[in-house]
């Protein structure tokens, strides 16, 4: 597969998944982490849950990540497409590099 | 009761590195740039993983695990959060970056089964816990606070843990998108240099300007509360949506647009450079105000892309909050591969941790990558017809080569195992004479083909330190930068502005500040490396040698590379940077090569291509 079809698969995952999926949260008034400075004393959020290592399982990505999602129906219903998709790009190691600009979020 | 052998391993972001544990002690680490040749290298770091075991004498299969540095799965959380917070934006970043997360990140333990062909139990730990690790198990302490501070890691980007024993508790943190990694890689991108490379540059620009944007920063850009925790305000970055740092409003703040790269530098990116500095100064010192009320702890070990900031760990020691402080070398990912080797190994399997009774750290100096033998240079030489001379005596080695430094040559020097991070530690270093004010541009514009103004590091026997730099302590990992004594300084006229209000940096440069002028920098600072002779005892032999001879126990320490190209590791690559720089002499192990009795290399002109710009 090449990287051609890769990127247009991405980019229609986007289109059909993640965008409508933000545009519902959004309606609803979901937000995830805040923009900016708020009233509180302090910012500081306290430690992760979970356990401090786990088993990296491939087969339990699905389930993984639909636990994680479990308090946002709107997630966990993109877990299977999600999953899906992800199969569907194993193994594409990036060659070139990678935007520095993009690093931050991915 | 077999030994507990477990693999660390950091890739698909940037910097991959492998990493070896064994019972608790470090058995090797590296990163994968040095073999792949390709700097920041952040690919599946098959061949570090295959040197980690080498080193080791082990297969695969006596591995009890190999762990992975960050969870994929609340990596992947923050990504799709983000996108949903900024969709229908986004979308050009989703499509850049997301096949090679999605194809690979996800995938960790597949590539690990398919490389080492073993079916190793695959385990992931946090992107922070394994930074908190990499800096509090070979620290000196018992016990201490810990300090993560980087760009991000799943959701975190700054956090306070708490290390005891065995034991690491991470106590809280600050999340995404409030990052202040993120915050200086912005000035670091709008000043016109590389992210996650170009921070060092930042760093040495700073002391050329005056900090005239802090309170616009701090009114507008980061609001820190007195309990050290931080808020940015999103609407000046464009890192959430977009595949630039900073949008236009950034940009109307900061008086214009960003400065291109490679082109002039200028007032405004000097003084923007000393303004960051300084407000990352202010934060830091917050943060650990508050890990010290919080814990307790007299001592702390920092962690993170943000702890290579060496100017700031400075301010930090002589404030004096805390009494002692360990800082991981490897701070940025490729120690995240080590880190979660030790996290594992205390945490999940219980090996037990016992800090060295000697009080030093457990780190062996960080020369913890491949070392070649006598032998193998000599084959590569003979095979090469490559011109040389053995000198199997270290202290003739030192002497020679201390002969030709105080000459004003400089020399290249590959001795013993590698460097693990970004330092070059006497390892694989180009060596000159800090007394000579010519080195500093020499060795910039014509050896290591980089911008006039980044400052060199020095390296000083530690015995002798405290006669050169106001530093009451080691600093083996060129971690901490001090002043230069008061008394070793030379006042300099300042230089008048040009007609746009601009001076030349190059002219700067070239103003002598002290009696080591290669190694001081505008502000009388210097990048310090103490050398003890248990560590690296060939480097401490060179700097003996040439204090014996000219009386100065110092000497400019930088890493072996160009511009752009990842640290030598072996002779070959030592021997190639070599040729096609304008060093003098180079020493690999017992093996002295001279530059005016070398064929040139064929074929070679367009070498600077191999190398993108950093």
């Amino acid at each position: 597969m090449s990287s051609t079809s890769d990127a247009r698969r991405v980019r229609r995952f986007f289109a059909g998944h993640i965008a409508p999926t933000a545009e519902r949260l959004q309606a609803r008034g979901v937000s995830f982490f805040p923009l900016g400075p708020t009233p509180e004393e302090s910012w500081y959020a306290p430690p992760p849950e979970g356990a401090d290592f786990q088993r990296l399982d491939p087969a339990r990505l699905e389930a993984a990540l639909a636990a994680q999602w479990r308090d946002c129906p709107e997630l966990a219903a993109l877990a299977p497409a999600l999953c899906a998709l992800a199969r569907s790009l194993e193994h594409r190691e990036e060659d070139g590099e990678v935007s520095p600009f993009v690093y931050v979020m991915y | 009761m077999p030994p507990v052998t477990v693999l660390g391993i950091s890739c698909f972001y940037h910097d991959a590195a492998a990493a070896l544990v064994r019972d608790g002690e470090i058995v090797a680490a590296a990163q994968e740039e040095r073999f792949s040749r390709k700097k920041h290298d952040p690919r599946f770091p098959r061949h570090a993983i295959n040197y980690s075991l080498e080193e080791a004498f082990i297969e695969a299969e006596e591995l009890d695990a190999v762990v992975f540095y960050d969870d994929p799965v609340q990596s992947f959380d923050r990504v799709l959060k983000s996108l949903c917070t900024v969709a229908p934006r986004g979308a050009e970043q989703w499509e850049k970056a997301g096949p090679s997360f999605l194809g690979t990140k996800l995938f960790v333990s597949e590539h690990v089964r398919r490389t080492l062909r073993v079916d190793v139990p695959v385990l992931c730990t946090r992107h922070h816990l394994s930074h908190a690790a990499s800096a509090f198990y070979p620290s000196p302490f018992e016990r201490a606070a810990i300090l993560t501070i980087d760009g991000v890691g799943e959701w975190a980007t700054t956090s306070l843990a708490l290390g005891e024993g065995n034991a690491i508790r991470t106590l809280k943190e600050i999340r995404y998108p409030h990052s202040l990694g993120l915050l200086y890689s912005a000035f670091t991108s709008f000043c016109g240099f590389k992210v996650n490379s170009g921070e060092y540059k930042l760093m040495g620009l700073a002391p050329y300007g005056e900090p005239r944007y802090v309170d616009r920063i701090l009114d507008r850009l980061i609001q820190l509360r007195p309990d050290g925790s931080f808020r940015l305000d999103m609407a000046y970055f464009g890192y959430l949506d977009s595949n630039a740092m900073t949008n236009e409003r950034f940009h109307a703040l900061f008086d214009g647009p960003p400065r291109a790269p490679e082109s002039r530098i200028g007032r405004r990116e000097m003084d923007l450079a000393a303004s960051i500095q300084r407000v990352i100064e202010q934060a830091l010192l917050g943060l650990a105000r508050h890990a010290r009320e919080q814990t307790g702890a007299t001592q702390l070990c920092l962690a993170g892309g943000v702890a290579l900031n060496c100017v700031a760990n400075g301010v930090l020691l002589r404030e004096g909050i805390f009494d002692d402080l360990w800082i991981q070398p490897a701070a940025g990912d490729a120690g995240g591969a080590l880190g979660a080797a030790l996290a594992a190994s205390h945490m999940h399997f219980g090996v037990s941790r016992s800090p060295r009774p000697d009080g030093r750290d457990s780190l062996r100096g960080s020369y913890l990558g491949p070392a070649y033998s006598s032998a193998e240079v000599r084959a590569f030489l003979d095979r090469h017809g490559h011109s040389y001379d053995v000198i199997a005596s270290p202290q003739e080695r030192a002497d020679f080569v201390a002969a030709a430094l105080a000459q004003g040559k400089v020399v290249g020097l590959l001795s013993g195992r590698m460097e693990f991070g970004p330092r070059a530690l006497g390892a694989r270093s180009i060596l000159g004479d800090p007394r000579n004010p010519e080195t500093q541009v020499l060795m910039n514009l014509k050896i290591k083909y980089r911008e006039s103004f980044r400052p060199f590091a020095p390296a000083v026997r530690e015995a002798r330190c405290a006669d050169y730099f106001e530093l009451d302590r080691e600093s083996p990992y060129m971690l901490l930068v001090a002043p230069v004594r008061a008394s070793r300084r030379l006042p300099v006229p300042r230089l008048e502005p040009g007609a746009k209000g601009d001076v030349d940096l190059l002219e700067i440069v070239r103003q002598p500040r002290s009696d080591v002028p290669a190694i001081t920098h505008v502000d009388y600072s210097a990048r310090v490396q103490t050398v003890r002779r248990e560590v690296q005892p060939d480097f401490d032999r060179v700097l003996e040698a040439f204090e014996r001879r000219t009386g100065c126990p110092v000497l400019v320490n930088t890493s072996f590379n160009v511009r752009g190209e990842p640290i030598v590791c072996t002779p070959e690559d030592a021997f190639r940077c070599f040729m096609r720089t304008q060093m003098d002499v180079l020493v690999l192990e017992d093996c002295v090569l001279l530059k005016e009795k070398q064929m040139p290399l064929e074929d070679d002109d367009a070498w600077r291509q191999e190398y993108e710009l950093d």
